[in-house]
């Protein structure tokens, strides 16, 4: 017997292997041709902290979502198992740890108090004792899952006889417990296990030798004792190579590949991970050789980020800068200066779970609004939306492009759920990339910089021949102030056309993408990291009956109004439901902005963790039978 | 060709006061401009808001009038991207040691050649007069409605405990001497900076031209030798002699080059061991596409560079 | 280049007033501490101004204010255009800018 596809969460302390965990199995389930997606979900801590990867595995497709129940529960500690006991879904599989059967709960000092309380509870109402040994016989004895109980120690004291572990490196043989386990029930192969083992450890022999033989002397001894109770069908995905990535390596990978030649960043989560991969890459060298080099500037603020970006940009380098909503907050007063003055930027923005600090290392999406309307006054911006990791590649040098062509800023709204879970995806098809950098101009007579030439005047760089001004203040052709009340129309107007000239280039259907027909049942509409689990749940309520479609918004500025006008217009409207992490379901907002067409059912969550698609089917159905708001809290 | 001081000079009327202090900075830029023959085109004066954001438009080259104190980063950006250009920065005391004194700081980590003019004259002058940075406690100028109860900074030692390898003060009513410190600072490899005492004429009836007239000498009149060449124990002792230096305030001010430490690799040098190509080829230059538009890096060229990340599946026998 | 005085010995050309700086037709008396319509008057302390000796300071100043065009002079080619104006490098200025002035930035 063998399964198209499983589910699994493994859970541990932060900064203690579990990374580790997620990456050899990964990498050993990739090279079998597997389809993965994995959500990492963690605290905004450096150790010590619960932490848990969340993952689907497909020999179908690449999973675009998320769901509960799972069919594996992997323990590298007693708090995973109070954590996510009740995520395992009936006959599934607890990986734990026998040594620690006398943990009880109240003896857990990293967990939350509120959310021991809440456990607390739980087991009480359950007749259960907060002790580990009792959880794993209740759901021994009920029949709801398979124990595995492994002893720790006593496996590493056998590995011990054998091989000299690093003492420094003790936390990786914790992981390849839980790696040999998971890889025991789900029949990886020794083959794949190598792989995956020595992709980690990239070349150091010794710990490569003691983790292999670690991860398949347990798994080893899980097919003897359970057999593979999910060995996964072979592969039917028709990948030859794939890259297994975050959400912000695939945007690094997009902004090198697109030319960007300057990213400024202040660090921050969950955005800094693009810029250190980026500078990872500054020197770009291709067999030796170096083709271009990219600086990468850590500056003092987010302030200084996005205004020295500009310079940069004002001399004619491809620029970016990176962030999140505290930094982009920062951000606001060079943005306008960007909009005002014409200068192509591109911020790449990470959404996190606001206001202020609010939950920095978890997923939001409540900055809509405010990238809409950040800074004052008015002026022309693009903000584009990418809703998985294939689309935030070409979006990333779309991006670019587009900054550049339309001379202005373009906010590329991203999240953590996309920034922080790892993929494995094919690589990009090069024949939709191409670079546009607008019309640029190297000669110096009697330049003016914002010459009356239609919403583009055409850029010449500092450093060419010509001279030029840029001001905050408004301005002439040249580049200096005037209060000119007719020019100053002339001026406002050739800066806010640009809004038309987009809306006349780009393609309404690029910016608003239908999944599904207008013979639908029910209309979903969402945006970013709503688009996989939408589709997903849109397909699960098919083979249900219900016939759903899913309209995804990615451009808010300029709006494709009447495109996104006549597709909500053919659906009743208590049929069309906005799904999105916010409270106030802020893309329905633009949409009635823009069209005057009012949705008013949703779901939205903005707890920070992803929407599955167990959550979602249900709140579909909820709204189907007339709720006007359903608010989702699945997840740990 | 040489170009005269006249042709630094924009058609832009000049609209600060009559009598204005930034009347004799802007001059001393003219002419240090063309002593030093700067190409119009390869040279950008940047600046942030208030009267001394006005610069950059009555200098007939490159100009970036920026936000409030902002012009140090914006100034940063534009040097890496294009370390050819020549960049100078030109700000008030409340635009670079206010509002912007973050930036004031990182940049003389870092070292990155470029030259920070500091027009000082102790009040915010666009918005009023209200009490700048540097204007001491107790003072009263014009209009204030009591005496300053916030204390001064000292810019001269600010700069010198942030990194800043060129450090000098001048005075706007001495043009022709501003001017050398100008050209010494656009010469200066790395950060530099000068601090320049200016009258506001409608604002501070403090400082004024009578204030300063009887107060300012010349450091080098009295053989005061600010040079240094990086070894750390030469460095800590004449940065020990500037700092105290930096205190005399009051019946004598002086101006010149405080300090100047030839010995500290710039921020661009630092850059070009990291990146080797950065020198030649820095990412203004650099072409990053074929005419057609296609990127540099193709699927072949992809493959390589990101190997790391690529895994190819294994081949069923 | 030489200067042409084509000024009476009315205040106006008086090295001992101090020009208002956008009304030139006043000025301060550094003489007798008092307001002058400077077109119009002279007294027995008048002295004319120097122009050579004003236009040297140009040199080490780096700059002159020409009253009649509300122009900055910095270069000495441009003295040329302002031969008949009355050029100077101190004004007077009073204390209305200062009260009424809007906060302009």
């Amino acid at each position: 017997m063998s399964v198209k596809e499983a589910n699994i969460l493994l859970g541990g302390p932060q900064g203690a292997g579990l990374e580790t965990t997620a990456q050899i199995l990964t990498s050993s389930l990739a090279y079998l041709g597997y389809g993965v997606l994995a959500d990492r979900e963690y605290y905004s801590n450096i150790k010590g902290r619960h932490s848990y990867i969340h993952a689907r595995i497909s020999a179908e497709m690449i999973p675009l979502s998320l769901s509960y129940p799972v069919e594996i529960v992997g323990a590298m500690d007693s708090e995973t198992i109070f954590t996510h006991f009740e995520d395992l879904g009936d006959g599934g599989y607890l990986i734990y740890d026998s040594s620690t059967d006398n943990r009880t709960l109240s003896s857990i000092a990293s967990m939350e108090p509120i959310l021991k309380n809440r456990i607390t509870e739980r087991l009480k109402r359950l007749g259960v004792e907060a002790k580990v040994s009792s959880l794993v016989d209740y759901l021994a004895s009920n029949g709801r899952a398979e124990i595995v109980a492994l002893d720790f120690p006593s496996i590493l004291d056998t590995f011990k006889k054998r091989f000299e572990p690093e003492p420094i490196q003790a936390s990786r043989y914790v992981s390849s417990i839980l790696v040999g386990a998971v890889c025991g029930l789900l029949d990886i192969d020794e083959e794949a296990v190598k792989y995956g083992v020595s992709r980690r450890f990239m070349k150091k022999e010794k710990l490569i030798e003691h983790n292999v033989f670690l991860v398949n002397y347990v798994a080893d001894y899980i097919r003897e004792n359970y057999g593979s109770p999910y060995k996964l069908d072979n592969s039917r995905l028709s990948l030859n190579e794939m890259l297994t990535v975050m959400g912000n390596d695939v945007v690094a990978m997009a902004k090198i590949v697109g030319g960007l030649r300057y990213q400024s960043y202040y660090p921050i989560t969950p955005a800094s991970d693009e810029s250190f991969f980026i500078e990872a890459f500054e020197r770009l060298e291709v067999d030796g050789d170096s083709i271009g080099g990219i600086v990468v500037f850590q500056t003092e603020d987010e302030i200084a980020a996005i205004t020295s970006a500009i310079g940069a940009s004002l001399t004619g380098a491809r620029v970016a800068t990176a962030t999140s909503g505290p930094g982009f907050s920062l951000m606001v007063e060079g943005l306008g200066w960007a909009g005002h003055s014409e200068v192509p930027l591109v911020i790449t923005y990470y959404q996190r779970g606001g206001p202020s600090t609010g939950l920095p290392t978890r997923g939001g999406q409540s900055d809509l609004l405010f990238t809409l309307f950040a800074s004052h006054g008015e002026f022309p911006r693009i903000v584009l939306a990418s809703g998985d990791h294939i689309e935030a590649f070409y979006d990333a040098i779309e991006a670019m492009n587009y900054a550049e062509r339309y001379q202005l800023p373009v906010i590329h709204l991203l999240d953590k759920f996309l920034a922080n879970s790892f993929i494995t995806m094919g690589i990009p098809d090069f024949s939709k990339i191409y670079i546009d950098r607008g019309m640029i101009v190297e000669d110096g007579e009697d330049y003016r910089r914002y010459e009356f030439n239609g919403p583009i005047s055409p850029r010449a760089n500092l450093g060419s021949k010509a001279v030029m001004w840029y001001t905050g203040d408004e301005h002439d052709e040249y580049g200096h102030i005037t209060e000119d009340p007719e020019y100053r129309i002339k001026m406002y107007n050739k800066r806010m056309e640009k809004l038309d000239l987009i809306d006349k280039e780009i393609d309404p259907e690029k910016r608003a993408v239908l999944y599904g027909d207008f013979s639908a049942d029910y209309l979903l509409v969402g945006w970013g990291f709503v688009k996989g689990v939408a589709i997903d749940s849109i397909n699960k309520l098919r083979s249900q009956g219900l016939n759903g479609a899913y309209l995804h918004l990615k451009m808010f500025s300029p709006f494709p109004s009447s495109y996104v006008k006549s597709i909500i217009g053919s659906f009743d409207s208590d049929r069309v439901i906005l799904v999105e992490h916010n409270y106030l379901a802020q893309a329905g907002k633009i949409v009635a902005m823009n069209t005057g067409t009012i949705i008013d059912r949703m779901i939205v969550k903005y707890t920070g963790r992803p929407i599955y698609v167990n959550e979602l089917i249900i709140g579909i159905r909820k709204i189907l039978e007339g709720e006007m708001r359903v608010v989702l809290s699945y997840g740990a | 060709m040489v170009l005269k001081p006249s042709h630094y000079k924009s058609n832009v009327w000049i609209d600060w006061c009559p009598g204005c202090g930034d009347f004799g900075i802007t001059a001393a830029m003219y002419r240090a401009f063309s002593e030093l023959n700067l190409d119009p085109a390869k040279t950008v004066v940047v600046s942030g808001i208030g009267c001394s954001g006005k610069t950059p438009h009555f200098l007939n080259v490159n100009g970036v009038h920026t936000l409030h104190g902002r012009a140090i980063p914006f100034a940063v950006g534009i040097k890496l991207a294009n370390p050819e250009l020549t960049v100078v920065v030109n700000g008030g005391d409340g635009d670079l040691l206010g509002i912007g004194s973050g930036h004031f700081v990182a940049v003389g980590r870092r070292n990155i050649d470029i030259l920070i003019i500091l027009h000082n004259n102790g009040v915010y002058g666009l918005t009023k007069g209200q009490a700048s940075p540097t204007l001491s406690k107790g003072v009263l100028t014009k209009s204030l409605s009591k005496p300053n109860i916030q204390d001064a900074v000292n810019p001269i030692a600010l700069a010198l405990a942030s990194g800043y390898t060129f450090v000098a003060r001048g005075y706007s009513m001495l043009a022709e001497h501003l001017k050398n410190l100008i050209i010494a600072g656009i010469e200066h490899r790395g950060t530099a900076f000068i601090d320049v005492l200016q009258p506001c004429v409608t604002y501070n009836d403090i400082h004024t031209v009578e204030f300063y007239r009887k107060r300012v000498y010349n450091l080098e009149d009295e053989g005061w030798s600010p040079d240094v060449k990086g070894e750390e124990q030469e460095t800590n002792k004449k940065l020990l002699a500037a700092w105290e230096k930096s205190l005399e305030w009051g019946d004598r001010i002086p101006i010149g080059i405080f300090y100047r430490n030839t010995g500290i690799s710039t921020f661009e040098d630092r850059l070009s061991e990291e990146i080797p190509i950065y020198k030649i080829s820095p990412p203004s230059k650099q072409i990053i596409s074929d005419e057609k538009g296609r990127t540099l890096i193709d699927r072949e060229i992809f493959r390589k560079i990101f190997r790391d990340y690529i895994i190819i599946r294994k081949q069923e026998r | 280049m030489e200067y042409v005085h084509n000024g009476g010995d009315t205040c106006i050309d008086c090295r001992y007033i101090e020009l208002h700086d956008i009304y030139r037709y006043m000025g301060y008396c550094e003489v007798k501490y008092e307001l002058m319509m400077v077109y119009r008057t002279t007294c027995n302390h008048f002295s004319p101004i120097d122009r050579g000796e004003l236009w040297e300071t140009l040199e080490t100043g780096g700059w002159l204010y020409c009253i009649d065009c509300g122009e900055v002079i910095f270069f000495t080619d441009e003295l040329k255009l302002h031969l008949d104006h009355r050029v100077r490098n101190k004004l007077f200025s009073d204390i209305i800018a200062t009260e009424e002035s809007p906060a302009a930035d």
